[in-house]
């Protein structure tokens, strides 16, 4: 027997299930969770600033907070992920990935206090010039020099899953956009819309990437 | 690819996490090796055999 910390949920071949981690419901759960309480507190913020704290909002945003932290709990349980680190490469892996979730939940936080989330679903974008400044900061300053070094920390076997979504995405964003173009163009279908391109390429690049990864 | 990487990891009585930091690589990763759902890269092959002092060969087969 192998110790009990074992991942594998296929023997050798057969198909039949032994496992008792689920790694990718895991990242589904574990991202859903940090998702919800973001939502959740900006909600509860955005409704304050506007016209008071009201206690049924309050207590709808706190019952999505808890939601979302037992999420978390629960996916790290049956997650079975690799611990944050710094002294191993999966390690380091784990915490990257962990402060980029962070650096998302705060930058849309401040989306939707600020109304820009409102408008970039509408597909009416506009910033003022120091937003834009500081924006265009974090994604060249941090967010690409957190990609590089993303890279240098991957195994193969996560370079194998970025690769595949990568390759599903970058499928899908061709196919896609120029399908949808050309219904635009015989009015079959409303123009482009960035968003819901955008959320669709990176969705499929989530879920393959994640499928992958999860071994 | 199949592999006996299970096999000998269970014969030291390793973990995938132990075998996972021998190699300097993901749980995730040894588990897909194990069950035939990534094929290691070269490199990484002639890792896990010198770290079980065998061939690749005696590793891996490409049956099945």
């Amino acid at each position: 027997m192998t110790k009990d910390d074992i991942l594998t949920t296929e023997a050798d071949g057969d198909g039949e299930t032994t496992g008792q981690s689920h790694p990718f419901l895991g990242q589904v759960l574990f991202y859903l969770g940090i998702c919800l309480p973001t939502g959740a507190i900006s909600a509860i913020i955005a409704d304050g600033l506007q016209g008071g704290f009201g206690w049924p909002e309050i207590a709808i945003g706190l019952v999505f907070t808890l939601i979302g932290i037992a999420l978390v709990w629960y996916a790290i349980r049956i997650g079975n992920f690799e611990p944050p680190s710094l002294s191993n490469k999966a390690g380091r892996n784990q915490l990257i990935l962990l402060f980029s979730a962070g650096l998302g939940a705060l930058a849309s936080i401040y989306l939707i206090l600020s109304g820009r989330m409102v408008q970039i679903v509408e597909g009416e974008f506009a910033l003022s010039t120091i937003e834009a400044v500081v924006a265009l900061v974090l994604l060249f300053g941090v967010l690409m020099p957190i990609a590089f070094v993303w890279h240098r920390q991957m195994d193969e076997h996560e370079a194998a899953a970025a690769q595949s979504g990568a390759y599903w995405a970058l499928n899908v964003y061709l196919y896609l956009y120029i399908g949808w173009a050309i219904a635009a163009a015989a009015d079959l279908t409303p123009p482009v819309h960035d968003f819901t391109l955008f959320t669709v390429v990176t969705f499929v690049f989530l879920g393959m990437w994640a499928g992958k990864r999860s071994g | 690819m199949k592999s006996r990487l299970k096999v000998l990891r269970a014969e030291r009585d390793w973990s995938q996490a132990d075998l996972a930091v021998r190699l300097d690589v993901s749980r995730q990763a040894v588990n897909a090796i194990e069950t035939g759902k990534h094929d290691p890269s070269l490199p990484l092959a002639f890792r896990i055999a010198r770290l079980f002092d065998l061939t690749i060969e005696e590793i891996f087969s490409d049956e099945g």
